[in-house]
């Protein structure tokens, strides 16, 4: 029975019609329009959803509305007053403890409870206070910092945070560590996501998963559904196009419903547009299928044996992508070792989980224009998907990117979301959003290749590399999405952080019932990388060198053509060894720590931009066109930007459609244009999120938006400066070659400061004269990257970062849990643009990479049902498991990057599974190969080594 | 499920209303008394109530106090506020400091001990320690009243042995004595504990030795289970109990139907039992666990 409520919200009492069984956080989203209330699992994991009520934090998606009257409730809405932001979100602002901003507000809530009763917390505290609300950008660390420190922005609090100025004086906006662009509507709860917007007569969209993993469609109803009150649309694979999608253009096998067979549970059966979200879910109850059940096939090595159940009829047996790469002479490079160690790594299927899930809501304009909100990393290749599937003109398309919550790879291809609202839209005839709940993401997958990795590795006595094998077998799940470049990527990072002479990479990507597994932070890289860095631990080990020593005799140098034919430029890894070694105090630790205590090493790297786009060819509707020719250039660029400047000179606009996902990515375009046009950045505004206004970049993966998005950027602001000189001249009377701009918006004349004019003054004249002020720029990688044979693209990239992480753990040697204690990293990723901002990507990778390697696995019973399909299930590090973390930066700088810069927030992952994986083994005495390291994992080796040894030690042997 | 169905709300103004309307209702009724728990099951379709009643709109059944030595809990107190009451760190610590650990602040505020015993979630800690402090629950009805034992009320994995109409009103706790140890200890990577261990031992003589000890472990197994032949190897001089441990774990384990899951295999958690019990052993006398 539906009745009216008095609910008292952020100080005032609003009548809201609300029915027995309405969730709080719902009607504060949906019926007071108080959006900053966000949901992130819908089942009391997560905290994203904390309201207070009657000043404690609770978890508004576990609380009836209808119960809530008579009692205070605060929302992140009613933090702020009159347009001044509490002390904590100032500290929220200026110490980093904001990224993709989903957390933000559930945080917030629980840091104000915590300080209403205790105003100058201790860590510890701040960890009770905050636990179990989840974040997966900052690593908790930000976070910390800023309830500590929330003492000194209160307006009587004796130091409000110092003016921060640019680390480097040669510049005024790089290495500025100023507050990211968008925090202050983060922490306000102002910042839309996609399922924050509503259109006017929106609708609902749900989509219908697969109970089994494999198995044929035999027959589909719909009726009863379509017939239930408030229902407007159910479709099913015999009403979406015959066209597949997916991301590798040479492997499309994806329809957006299915059309035959289910592979994997979840695989996208039907789906439905209601009135509203109940109605849609029991909608979906309503839709009778009868499959006929088919073995499921779950283990990669048991999937590409004859006789396996067959996913797909073109992957024969099973193997989807097949790369065999030799470089050098393999078979002299192992004769001229002295020593040589083999041993198989296992990984784990680990999944992004940014805490806000997908979202989608598309309608179509009367002329025929699809607009697309949805949370992507890849705009551009959405909209490029949507013309594919669609066959509508690229152009017609327009998408638009709201605030994102977080992405890490499982938001860069196109999903199901974007497709199935795009076509219940046009059906109907009214906006459709749709939402993945937790669970619906984790079916939908896109997280990490779960990869069986034997590699043969051998040098020197001195522990030089004479020759590296690598054979791995990567557990793909049921599409390819991009899972032909993870196989490639597997292998071709291998030889960038050390020089490896002779070397061979077979990898295999096989398919398996289980959710496809695509693009994860450092993309293929980190598990191969913890296997290769800790089979070189082991070598360390065995030839008595230390492993750090080892790493430097070994190390990358700049301007190295690797064996597989990578350019690299810029490199410092060895002035991250040598200052991790010192900072860290190695030489006082490694081998002298007590009985369980370890210190761990791992380096890594990643590509700053993948060297040539994901799909061939122009941009234009891709079945256009034929299979294009490869050719070793770009076709078109992959970054582009607009620079606008306002009519009054005041202030700038930049456009690209660069994805801010979290990452910073806005504040870093920024930064670039204010340091180029010599304004401060306060004066710069951006505009990335719509296809209508923001030029084509390609979106926010492979690293790519900091070197390419900041180079477009500084061409199209440098576009600029050359318009303006020469009205500058005609003011300054002097010539155009004498104008010099100052950074201090102020333009010149050389050699004589003192005549000068306001550089919006000399915007004006120009506006004045000759209309619209405005600078184009674009970013095409290098021609001619990589090498002449198959694959030889993936891996090229403008440049490299590299990196090394030592870490610091304790093992309860009784139970195997393991406590994280420490990270010491340095990196270098080139110029800094915000180092506050690096150092974010850094300490959010240390903790997820962390937590990757001791808990994080997708896990499934033997019919390839998710056994863990919540936040609960999977474990993610909370604020209480987070360890400490230095981020430190080398000095470097990238020619090929804007003002010398390039990537941190992928390579920053790859150093840390082996670093991890060190020191448990320093801190156990066992070598731990694969992953997640459980305690029981590390209970199972400590007794098998004990139980060796007695053996070993029995009395009589000898 | 993201959205949970239709059903009515009640709010009855006594327990013997609320009592009266779960007997006019049967098994289409459910007592909501925190949510944190019941709404996460009817999220996921688990649990189908038309009716639900409020019990945390009765007055005064949040109450906590000291009668006849035992602590007197309400049922709908909140996990945060016993934790925080000063009667209950005063007269039953090791009650007081379990629920401190209870899942995250934001649970503690909002769940309640009452609840979280009648939905006998096999990972909650309560139940584990109320076993060994000798804990009972008072369920009343239209009828009449009757307490009873922790160890009577869980039925099994979210089962509970309630007669229909009777709503569980409050807790009942004995003080802790100077010649009581106890203590409660859990294995955690995360919120979900992995095992729950609770001992709980008499002993006249400030630790030398132990006349009596009652034991039990939960999250292992689909309940949580006493240790009732353990806890008869558990008695002697601290000497011959320490040596006896490792039997002791053996025999709760042995009582408890370990289950072999995603959280660990049965040795595994066997293995845990031995460890724990050590530790909570130590810590029951106030000593150093490891």
């Amino acid at each position: 029975m539906i009745r009216t409520y008095t609910l008292t919200v952020n100080g005032y009492d609003r009548a809201v019609s609300i029915a027995p069984g309405e969730i709080l956080a719902d009607v504060l989203r949906d019926k007071l329009n108080l959006t900053g209330t966000k949901k992130g699992c819908n089942l009391g994991d997560c905290g994203a959803c904390t309201v207070l009520v009657d000043g404690e934090p609770m978890n508004s998606c576990l609380l009836l509305a209808s119960q809530m009257e008579g009692k205070q409730i605060t929302t992140i809405e009613g933090v702020a007053h009159n347009g001044k932001l509490a002390p904590i979100q100032k500290a929220f602002v200026e110490e980093g403890a904001v990224q993709c901003g989903y957390c933000t507000p559930g945080m917030i809530l629980s840091s104000v409870a915590l300080l209403e009763k205790n105003p100058r917390p201790t860590v510890q505290e701040i960890k009770d206070g905050l636990a179990g609300n989840l974040c997966r950008c900052t690593g908790y660390t930000g976070i910390i910092r800023a309830v500590q420190r929330c003492e000194n922005y209160r307006d009587d609090g004796t130091c409000a945070k110092k003016e921060v100025v640019a680390e480097n004086s040669r510049f005024n906006s790089i290495t500025l560590s100023m507050p990211r662009v968008d925090a202050a509507d983060k922490v306000t709860g102002r910042a839309q996501y996609t399922a924050d917007i509503a259109r006017s007569n929106m609708i609902h969209g749900k989509i219908l998963g697969s109970p089994i993993a494999h198995g044929r469609i035999k027959r589909i109803d719909v009726s009863k559904a379509k017939a239930l009150p408030g229902v407007l649309a159910v479709i099913t694979g015999a009403d979406v196009p015959d066209t597949k999608y997916g991301v590798s253009p040479a492997r499309y096998d994806e329809y957006v419903l299915a059309k035959d067979k289910v592979l994997h549970e979840g695989d996208n059966v039907a789906a439905v547009a209601a009135v509203d979200e109940r109605t849609a879910e029991k909608a979906l109850g309503l839709i009778e299928v009868e499959y006929e059940e088919l073995p499921p096939v779950l283990d990669a090595m048991e999937a590409i044996a004859e006789g396996a159940p067959q996913l797909h009829e073109r992957y024969k047996r099973n193997i989807n992508t097949v790369v065999e790469q030799t470089f050098g002479d393999l078979e002299k490079g192992f004769a001229d070792s002295d020593h040589i160690r083999e041993e198989t790594f296992i990984g784990n299927n680990t999944q992004q989980q940014p805490l806000e899930p997908h979202a989608a809501m598309a309608y179509w304009e009367y002329d025929g224009t699809l607009v697309l909100y949805t949370s992507t990393q890849a705009p551009h290749y959405v909209q490029y998907m949507l013309a594919h599937v669609l066959h509508i003109p690229l152009g017609k398309i327009r998408v638009i990117r709201p605030a994102v919550g977080g992405g890490f790879g499982c938001k860069a291809a196109t999903s199901p979301l974007d497709l199935c609202s795009a076509i219940l839209s046009r059906i109907t005839g009214r906006p459709v959003r749709m939402t993945f709940t937790r669970e619906q993401m984790m079916h939908y997958g896109r997280g990490r290749h779960k990869q069986h990795m034997k590699m043969k590795l051998g040098v020197d006595r001195d522990g030089k590399i004479k020759a590296f094998q690598s054979e791995i077998y990567l557990d793909g799940g049921a599409y390819t999405s991009f899972g032909v470049a993870t196989a490639y990527y597997a292998g071709s990072m291998m030889p960038t952080l050390y020089h490896i002479p002779n070397y061979q990479y077979h990898g295999y990507r096989v398919m398996t019932n289980k959710p496809a597994c695509g693009a994860f932070r450092g993309h293929g890289v980190p598990q191969p990388r913890f296997a290769f860095e800790l089979l070189f631990n082991m070598i360390a080990e065995d030839l008595g060198i230390d492993p750090i020593e080892i790493r430097l005799r070994n190390s990358m140098t700049p301007n190295t053509l690797t064996v597989n034919d990578l350019d690299i430029k810029s490199c410092e890894l060895t002035a991250t060894l040598l200052a991790a070694r010192e900072k860290s105090g190695w030489k006082e630790k490694f081998g002298k720590l007590p009985k369980g205590r370890g210190i761990g090493i791992g380096s890594g790297g990643f590509v700053s931009g993948a060297g040539y786009a994901i799909y061939r060819g122009q941009v234009q509707l891709s079945h256009e066109k034929g299979r294009e020719p490869f050719v070793k250039k770009s076709i078109f660029p992959h970054a582009n930007a607009i620079v606008k400047v306002n009519e009054d000179g005041m202030a700038v606009i930049v456009m690209i459609g660069a994805a801010e996902i979290g990452q910073g990515g806005e504040t870093v375009m920024v930064q670039v244009a204010a340091e180029e046009l010599g304004i401060p950045p306060s004066r710069i505004r951006t505009r990335c999120e719509d296809s209508d206004i923001s030029p084509i970049d390609l979106g926010a993966y492979s690293s790519r938006v900091t070197l390419m998005g900041g180079n477009a950027v500084k061409h199209a602001a440098t576009m600029v400066v050359e318009k303006m000189k020469p009205y500058a001249a005609a003011i300054l009377g002097c010539s155009e070659g004498e104008v010099k701009l100052l950074r201090d918006a102020r333009m010149v004349v050389a050699g004589d400061e003192t005549r000068s004019v306001p550089w919006e003054e000399v915007a004006r004249k120009y506006f004045n004269d000759r209309g619209p002020l405005v600078g184009t720029g674009c970013y095409k990688p290098p021609d001619g990257l990589g090498g002449d044979f198959k694959g030889g693209t993936v891996g090229t990239s403008p440049a490299y970062s590299f990196g090394s992480s030592v870490c610091e753990v304790s093992v309860d040697l009784e139970t195997g849990k393991v406590k994280v204690e420490r990270f010491t990293d340095f990196h270098d990723c080139g110029t800094p643009i915000n180092p506050q901002m690096v150092h974010g990507q850094v300490e959010g990778s240390m903790v997820m990479g962390a937590s990757e390697t001791v808990m994080e696995d997708v896990q499934f019973d033997k019919m390839g049902h998710i056994l863990n399909p919540n936040l609960h299930g999977y474990l993610m590090m909370t604020i209480k498991d987070a360890p400490e973390v230095f981020s430190g930066i080398v000095d470097s700088y990238e020619p090929e990057g804007p003002f010398g810069a390039k990537e941190i927030g992928e390579g920053s992952t790859c150093t840390v599974l082996a670093a991890v994986a060190h020191a448990i083994a320093n801190a156990t005495g066992v070598w731990i190969k694969e992953l997640p390291i459980t305690p029981e994992r590390i209970m199972n080796a400590i007794h098998a080594k004990q139980s060796i040894s007695e053996v070993v030690s029995t009395p009589g042997d000898d | 499920m993201t959205t949970l169905s239709r059903f009515e709300i009640h709010q009855p103004a006594s327990v013997l209303e609320a009592s009266q309307m779960l007997a006019q209702y049967g098994d289409d009724a459910g007592i909501y008394a925190g949510g944190t728990e019941l709404l996460l099951a009817m999220k996921h379709a688990a649990l189908n109530y038309r009716h639900l009643i409020d019990l945390k709109v009765i007055l005064g059944l949040n109450s906590i106090n000291v009668r006849n030595g035992s602590l007197e809990i309400g049922a709908t107190s909140a996990h945060r506020s016993i934790e925080r009451s000063a009667i209950v760190r005063q007269n039953q610590p090791a009650l007081a400091e379990m629920e401190s650990q209870v899942a995250n602040v934001r649970v503690r505020v909002t769940g309640t001990l009452g609840g979280n015993l009648c939905f006998a979630e096999p990972h909650s800690d309560p139940a584990t320690l109320l076993l060994v402090l000798g804990g009972t629950v008072r369920a009343e009805s239209a009828t009449g009243a009757r307490e009873i034992p922790v160890a009577e009320l869980i039925a099994g994995a979210y089962a509970n042995n309630f007669l229909p109409g009777e709503v569980l009103t409050k807790i009942t706790v004995p003080c802790a004595k100077p010649s009581h140890r106890a203590g409660y200890m859990k294995f955690q990577v995360h919120e979900r504990p992995t095992l729950g261990l609770g001992l709980w031992m008499e002993t006249p003589d400030d630790g030398r030795t132990f006349t009596s000890a009652r034991v039990a472990v939960g999250c292992v197994c689909p309940f949580p289970t006493r240790g009732v032949e353990a806890e008869k190897v558990l008695t002697g001089s601290r000497g011959e109990v320490e040596k006896r441990l490792p039997e002791a774990a053996d025999l709760i384990a042995d009582a408890a139907d370990l289950v072999d899951d995603h959280e660990g295999s049965v040795e595994y958690k066997r293995h845990l039992i031995h460890i724990f019990l050590r530790r909570v052993f130590r810590k029951a006398l106030r000593e150093p666990v490891s």
